[in-house]
C-alpha cells in the first residue's frame, strides 16, 4: 500500500447541512497534494476528519494506514500539522519549541536532541538554537513552524495556508523546503489561496459546495479548462 | 490636488520601527497599491492617513487636509476598511449598514448608486447576522459600510487576505467600477497577482518603500531582485 491517504465517499453532515458530500480520493506517498476550494466549500471540515479531529457521518478511509472511523488517536500521532494561525511559542527558544512538540509526540530527550540537530543543520540554523522564537523575523518563524511540525518524522504533513503574509523570498524558500521534504518521502497536503502555489503541487483538487469538482495535475487542469494559469482554472470552475 | 500626500513618515512602537521615512503621493482617482509582507508597515500607513494614530515625524495630507489639524474633517471624507473584520457580528447585514449610515448622517438610499453593485450581492442576506456570513460576503458588507457616506478617498487594508481566488477576482472587479466614479483608492495586499490591478504600486519591506512604479510584469521576480539588492 503506497497511498498515505485513501478516502471513499467521505461525508459530514451538521444537522440538515451537508458540509462534505461523499468525496473520494487518494494521495500517494511523497506527493505534494493541493487541496483547494472557495471559502465555505468544506475544506476545513474535510481536513479535520483526515486529521482524526472529527468523525465522518458516512464513508470510509485511512490516513497513514489507520482507519479514520476508529483510529483517530493513532492518526494524530502519525501526522504533522501546521497552520498560519497557530504555530510556535514566541517566549520559548527554537530548541524548546522542538522539545515541547517532540515531547507531546512521545519522543525521548535523546531522540529530540538528535532530530533537532538534524533539522536545524538542514536549514543552516544551528547557530540560532537558543534564540527566542519571538525575536526571529517572520520568515524564519514560518520555516521553523514547518520543521517543528515534522519533528516526530510524520508520514504526512497538513499545511493549512502556510504562507499567508510572508515576503516572496520566504515564500519561495518555504516551497523549496516543502519539495525537499516531499522528495525524501514525506507526503504534503496543503491548502492555499495563492493560485501560483497550486501550480507547484503534483496534483490539486478543487472543492465546491462540499464536493470535489476537479482533481488532476495542474497542467492537465489548465488544458482541460483552456486556462493559462491555475487562477483562471479556479475562477472558471467556481463561477 | 493629490488625494494623498505622505512626507517622510516615521513611526515606532516601543522598540519596533514600523515606518522609517515613507514618502508617496496618490493622485485623484488613482488606485494605488501598497505591496509587501506582514511587518512592512502597511497598516501603520493606513492608520496615520485615516487619523487614527499620529506619526512620530513627518507630515501627511488626505484629500488635501492636514492629518493633524483637520482630523475631524478627514474622518467624514474617508472610507476605511481595516484588515481585521470590524463590523458588529451580532447585528444583521441591514443593521450594520443602517448603523454606519446613521453615524455619517446619511441613508442607504442617498448614495445608493455608489453602493448598489455591492449591496445587491449582499441584499439576499439582509437579515442574517454579520458574524454568520462567509469570508467573501463579510468583505462585501465591510466595503459597503466603508462606502455608505460616499467618501472621496477609500482605504482598504488587505481586503482580500484569506479570501478565495474567485471572491478576490470579484472584489477587484468591484474596485474597477468604483474607480470609474472618480474615487481615489489606497489598497494593500500581500498577493502579488493583485498588484497588477493597480495604477501604481509601492513595494514595501520593513518600514521602507523600496520602489514606486506601475506594476511590472513578473512582479514577484522583480520584488525578489529588489529585496536582494537592498539586502
Amino acid at each position: 500500500m503506497d497511498n498515505v491517504i485513501e478516502v471513499r465517499n467521505l461525508t459530514k453532515r451538521f444537522g440538515s447541512f451537508t458540509a462534505v458530500d461523499a468525496i473520494s480520493f487518494e494521495v500517494p506517498k511523497g506527493e505534494i497534494f493541493g487541496f483547494l476550494g472557495a471559502n465555505g466549500a468544506g475544506k476545513t471540515t474535510a481536513i479535520r476528519m483526515l486529521c482524526g479531529l472529527s468523525f465522518p457521518t458516512e464513508g470510509s478511509g485511512t490516513v497513514a494506514g489507520f482507519d479514520i472511523m476508529t483510529q483517530g488517536e493513532q492518526i494524530k500521532r502519525h501526522i504533522g500539522y501546521m497552520s498560519q494561525r497557530f504555530s510556535l511559542y514566541g517566549d520559548l527558544t527554537v530548541f524548546e519549541n522542538m522539545q515541547l512538540f517532540g515531547g507531546i509526540y512521545g519522543m525521548s530527550e535523546k531522540q529530540i536532541a538528535a532530530r533537532a540537530a538534524e533539522l536545524l543543520e538542514k536549514v543552516q540554523f544551528s547557530g540560532h538554537r537558543n534564540d527566542l522564537v519571538g525575536s526571529l523575523p517572520l520568515g524564519w518563524k514560518q520555516k521553523l513552524a514547518f520543521l517543528v511540525a515534522t519533528v516526530h518524522n510524520p508520514e504526512i504533513v497538513f499545511l493549512d495556508e502556510p504562507t499567508g503574509g510572508v515576503d516572496p523570498i520566504t515564500r519561495r524558500q518555504f516551497w523549496t523546503m516543502i519539495r525537499e521534504a516531499a522528495s525524501s518521502g514525506t507526503t504534503i497536503f496543503v491548502t492555499t489561496h495563492y493560485m501560483d502555489e497550486a501550480g507547484y503541487c503534483n496534483r490539486v483538487s478543487i472543492m465546491m459546495d462540499g464536493r470535489i469538482k476537479a482533481l488532476d495535475t495542474p497542467s492537465v487542469l489548465m488544458k482541460e479548462y483552456k486556462a493559462e494559469s491555475m487562477n483562471e482554472v479556479f475562477v472558471k470552475l467556481c463561477r | 490636488m493629490n488625494a494623498i500626500e505622505a512626507n517622510n513618515l516615521f513611526k515606532s512602537y516601543r522598540s519596533v520601527q514600523a515606518l522609517k521615512g515613507v514618502t508617496f503621493q496618490v493622485g485623484k482617482g488613482e488606485v494605488f497599491g501598497l505591496i509587501g509582507p506582514d511587518g512592512a508597515g502597511k497598516t501603520t500607513i493606513f492608520r496615520i492617513l485615516t487619523t487614527l494614530i499620529l506619526p512620530d515625524k513627518g507630515s501627511a495630507r488626505t484629500d488635501g487636509l492636514d492629518i493633524i489639524k483637520d482630523y475631524k474633517e478627514i474622518r467624514t471624507r474617508v472610507g476605511y476598511m481595516p484588515g481585521r473584520f470590524s463590523l458588529y457580528p451580532d447585528l444583521s447585514v441591514g443593521e450594520n449598514i443602517d448603523f454606519f449610515a446613521n453615524i455619517f448622517g446619511v441613508t442607504l438610499e442617498e448614495n445608493y448608486d455608489l453602493v448598489a453593485p455591492i449591496f445587491r450581492q449582499i441584499e439576499p442576506f439582509r437579515t442574517r447576522r454579520a458574524g454568520k456570513l462567509s469570508g467573501g460576503m463579510k468583505q462585501k458588507l465591510a466595503l459597503c459600510c466603508a462606502l455608505i457616506h460616499k467618501p472621496s478617498v477609500l482605504f482598504l487594508d488587505e481586503p482580500t487576505t484569506g479570501v478565495d481566488a474567485l471572491s478576490r477576482v470579484e472584489f477587484w472587479e468591484m474596485l474597477a467600477s468604483l474607480k470609474e466614479t472618480g474615487i481615489s483608492i489606497l489598497v494593500s495586499t500581500p498577493y502579488m497577482d493583485e498588484a497588477a490591478r493597480c495604477d501604481r504600486i509601492a513595494l514595501m519591506c520593513e518600514g521602507l518603500i523600496l520602489e514606486i512604479c506601475p506594476p511590472p510584469a513578473r512582479l514577484e521576480d522583480y520584488f525578489i531582485e529588489l529585496m536582494t539588492r537592498n539586502g
